[in-house]
């Protein structure tokens, strides 16, 4: 990649906390996601955006990451994987995605949990199709989806279970 | 059949490293490269047959942040890495044999800088002729790719007398089928970093290896050191498939240690996916030319088969491919005369190696679809016709193996047509014609005669009752090490949140062989259970003399031991914590060697595997009239997979096997012209999405026992892959009346026979 521009200084703010860092122009969100702000959990599959394993949402869409210069995101929210649960405190997707065993090498999915994610937020109640069509941009070459997608439709019952609840 | 009842095998349980990854822990290799690291760039050949004549490194090294170039004048060892046939160099000298191949690597200061410093490496070359199609390289006159001549390898079966058998036949059917090179397309691209010696002079490397054993010995042979001066430790692995075997995991951390050797510094490599495409070995494409022998009432008479497999430039598992592949070349059927050659045959190809399956995708295409031309020519439904020939309990396959008990496929297939005639779907949407096709096949377990066939295992218990565990197997996504766990959890009678799996070691597992032929389950549960077996036997000692029993009455359950009156009992972890204050050692190690069978490799014939997967696969398929489009809507496995340990583990295999095959039928295929790659990236090279993946139906079948694996159970990784094309290429014909014989079955194919009138056959 040939320099775009000489370095800038940008304010992001990932997974709730701002950080105040120094970009070069060519280089991506996802580098800046994985090598300086060390959040791994987003992953290089393709560096061509065809693979969704380095899927994040940025201003509530989703992106891959790898095709996103850092320098255009100043003033942007991004969630990545890290963002959203806790060993303590797991996230239905993520509860949902190891109890279905929708988890085999496990490279595609931070990217689809966030891509899952991303569709619970605006769908809380989604059809099967509706799910396949939403992690149409997130190969997953181990599982052959079918566990991914039970995965999707058994965490908005554990999010529509836990709304109704509260 | 009684069934034993287990309360931990057979039960699904949920992976212990999903935590980690639904986290997006930092557990794969790229995520652990040490922050002082450098970085290798790999130089590769832009000619498919060329000499090299001279380097021109002069704007490489003025590069930025670039180190230094090296190249196999650096090696200290012996300049090869390859596996089966040391055809391999780590970095080509003389002579370039395809595109791509590593002429040598620049190191730099950053990934950036070194992969601007290759691409500044001038090459000059002189061509050399190349041969792009195995039928070429045949042909004596042809130039010889390596110093022994094109043919690799040639097998051959020799049973009865296929002429009297062809004579005796009242109908033969002879065809040609040809299959694609396929990408592994696992999502982690190749990534690798050595350390440089320690204070013990040991190199640590770390990758997402498939047989951490091969690459610590590659790697000794580079460095010109002993093996145990090499640690080769597995990350967690991004998919396999086979990409992570063989000479790319040696070229991985042979360069990256030579690095570390070299510069004393840390040394990583990251693939692009471009490069990772073009640097592992592929699925080998097949030319197979079948002439089947039948009875007018459906019998099986004669089969005369060639293979011709092309391996690319270099052998990598090629051998071993042409040996499965022949061994299963009829498909499961009784033939009682058959005539094959196989033939594995270098080309200036992009060279093709392991991939999930191993030659029996290809010969389940060809065999049954030869199955269905056979049943037309017979006016026999498909089915009947398969029935009458099957393989059964006592039946004799291809090679003269007359197999056991374990033979389930008959129950598979009656599976599968009874789910395929309850199914509702909704009918085709306007402008698309459903056909239903059905495959079946079999798949022999583990190595058989491909080479030794070992794994060991370690297993500890701590004094809080604890158990930690370790093969040498590798783990790339399957979780078959978590069955391993719930074999010890059953043998120990204790819950499976005490038990924990290790990631391999080459200098601490016992020797495993390679995490390859879906041999995990069968080969680690064995070794797991000999290990948890004799720990089992060290606690019942020290429980029957709390007891006053015997060591025979005491009982392993729900993390108790007891003494068979059930008047005492003590909890695991106390029985642990007691062992250990006196010093009883609650470690120990298994070795296992499964029963090997008898193959004549000059026949071809004898007992090549010990046990068989056997399997039935029924597909319904949309095809669009006007694109074309072959759309998969349904899809309904049945498996006679032995004994399920795990089902969570199971499915997973059966499904993303299934998918892959799908891809494999209808879309996915490596295109090369004169030997280049020209979709080496996710975007050009087709892969199922979510989107087209169709419901599948798998029907796990037990009741048919293997002889030698863990309670039972079969390999389960491979054999659903067989058999997906030819399901999904019945079900175009009876569809749209196109038979596909090559491989993929794309729109373009089905939509051009259709309509070239009175020429249903693609040639």
């Amino acid at each position: 990649m040939s320099n775009v521009q000489s370095k800038q200084r940008i304010n992001i703010q990932v997974n709730g906390e701002w950080h105040s860092t120094e970009v070069e122009g060519d280089e991506t969100l996802l580098d800046l996601l994985r090598n300086k702000l060390n959040l791994k959990g987003s992953k290089a599959g393709c560096g061509t955006g065809d693979c969704g394993a380095c899927t994040v949402i940025l201003d509530g869409k989703i992106v891959p990451s790898c095709l996103v210069y850092a320098a255009t995101t100043n003033g942007s929210e991004i969630t990545t994987v890290e963002g959203i649960g806790s060993a303590e405190k797991l996230h239905p997707l993520q509860q949902a995605f190891i109890q279905t065993g929708a988890v085999q090498c496990g490279f595609c999915i931070p990217g689809m949990i966030i891509a899952a994610k991303n569709l619970l937020d605006s769908n809380p109640s989604p059809t099967r199709n509706e799910v396949r069509e939403a992690l149409v941009g997130n190969i997953c070459r181990c599982t052959g989806y079918i566990r991914i997608i039970e995965a999707v439709m058994m965490a908005a019952e554990l999010m529509r279970n836990s709304k109704n609840e509260a | 059949m009684k069934r034993k009842d287990y309360s931990i095998v057979g039960k699904p349980f949920a992976r212990e490293d999903a935590l980690d990854k639904v986290l997006g822990k930092p557990v794969f290799t790229a995520d652990m490269i040490p922050p002082d690291a450098i970085f290798a760039a790999v130089v590769r050949s832009a000619r498919p047959h060329a000499k090299i004549l001279r380097l021109n490194l002069q704007a490489a090294l003025s590069t930025p942040g670039v180190i230094r170039f090296i190249d196999g004048g650096q090696v200290p060892g012996i300049n090869n890495i390859g596996t089966l046939v040391r055809d391999k160099p780590l970095f080509c000298q003389d002579i370039v044999r395809s595109i791509g191949d590593p002429i040598g690597a620049i190191l730099a200061e950053s990934r950036d800088a070194a992969e601007e410093g290759a691409r500044q490496v001038g090459v000059e070359y002189e061509d050399l002729p190349a041969i792009f199609s195995p039928l070429d390289a045949l042909d004596p006159k042809s130039v010889q790719i390596h110093p022994n001549g094109n043919i690799c390898r040639h097998l051959k079966i020799r049973k009865g007398d296929v002429e009297r058998g062809f004579r005796e036949s009242d109908v033969i059917v002879e065809n040609e089928y040809t299959t694609q090179m396929q990408e592994h397309a696992q999502l982690e691209p190749e990534t690798a970093f050595a350390l440089p010696p320690d204070q013990n002079g040991i190199i640590t490397t770390v990758g997402p290896w498939q047989d951490t054993f091969d690459v610590q010995d590659a790697v000794a042979l580079v460095l010109g050191k002993k093996s145990n001066e090499i640690r080769a430790l597995q990350a967690q692995t991004g998919g396999a498939f086979g990409s992570r075997c063989n000479e790319i995991a040696n070229e991985l951390g042979a360069l990256v240690c030579l690095s570390a050797c070299i510069t004393g510094k840390p040394t990583a490599i990251i693939m692009s996916r471009e490069e990772s495409v073009i640097s592992h070995s592929k699925r080998h494409p097949f030319h197979m030319k079948y002439k089947t022998g039948v009875k007018r009432d459906g019998t099986l008479v004669a089969e005369e088969i060639q293979l011709i497999c092309d391996t690319g430039s270099y052998a990598s598992a090629g051998p071993a491919v042409v040996m499965r592949a022949i061994v299963h070349c009829t498909g499961p059927y009784v033939v009682p005369n058959v005539k094959a050659d196989s033939y594995c045959v270098y080309t200036n190809n992009p060279y093709a190696g392991s991939f999930r399956g191993f030659g029996c995708p290809q010969v389940h295409f060809a065999a049954e679809s030869q199955m269905n031309y056979l049943a037309e020519a017979l006016s026999m439904d498909p089915i009947v016709l398969r029935r009458k020939n099957l393989l059964r309990p006592g039946s004799q396959t291809n090679t003269g193996h007359v197999l056991g008990k374990s033979v389930g496929l008959d129950e598979c297939l009656s599976k599968v047509v009874d789910a395929l005639s309850s199914i509702d779907i909704p009918p085709p949407e306007k402008g698309r014609v459903r056909g239903v096709g059905v495959a079946i096949g079999y798949h022999g377990n583990s190595l058989g005669p491909e080479g030794g066939d070992r794994c060991g295992a370690l297993i500890s218990i701590d004094a809080a009752g604890r158990v930690e565990y370790m093969t040498g197997l590798a783990e790339y996504g399957t979780g078959a090490r978590f069955a391993h766990g719930q074999i010890i959890a059953e043998t120990l009678g204790i819950s499976m949140n005490r038990i924990h799996a290790l990631l391999p070691d080459s200098l601490r597992a016992p020797y495993s062989g390679p995490t390859v032929a879906s041999r995990s389950t069968m080969m680690g549960g064995n070794a797991v259970l000999l290990a948890s077996q004799k720990l089992r036997n060290v606690l019942s000692q020290e429980a029957a003399i709390i007891f006053d029993c015997k060591p025979e009455e005491v009982k392993f359950s729900n993390d108790t031991i007891y003494c068979e009156n059930r008047v005492q009992s003590i909890k695991f972890e106390e029985l642990a914590s007691i062992s250990h204050k006196k010093g009883i050692c609650l470690s120990d190690s298994s070795m296992y060697e499964a029963p090997k069978g008898e193959w004549n490799e000059e026949t071809g014939l004898g007992v090549a595997y010990v046990d068989y997967t056997f399997g039935a696969i029924g597909t319904v398929v949309d095809v669009n009239l006007q694109t074309g489009y072959p759309q998969v809507v349904r899809v309904v496995g049945a498996f006679d997979c032995g004994k399920v340990i795990n089902p969570l583990g199971v499915i997973g295999q059966v499904e993303g096997a299934i998918v892959q095959g799908l891809g494999y039928s209808v879309m996915e295929e490596v295109c090369t012209k004169n030997g280049l790659i020209l979709n080496p990236n996710l975007a050009d090279y087709f892969l199922y999405t979510s989107a087209e993946t169709p419901q599948i139906d798998t029907i796990l079948v037990e009741g048919y026992p293997s002889s030698s694996g863990p309670f039972g159970a079969k390999a389960m990784g491979e054999p659903p892959i067989d058999i997906v094309a030819p399901a999904v290429a019945q079900a175009i014909y009876n569809a749209t009346g196109v038979r596909v014989k090559d491989l993929p079955a794309v729109p373009e194919k089905i939509l051009l026979s259709k309509t070239k009138s009175g020429l249903k056959h693609i040639i």
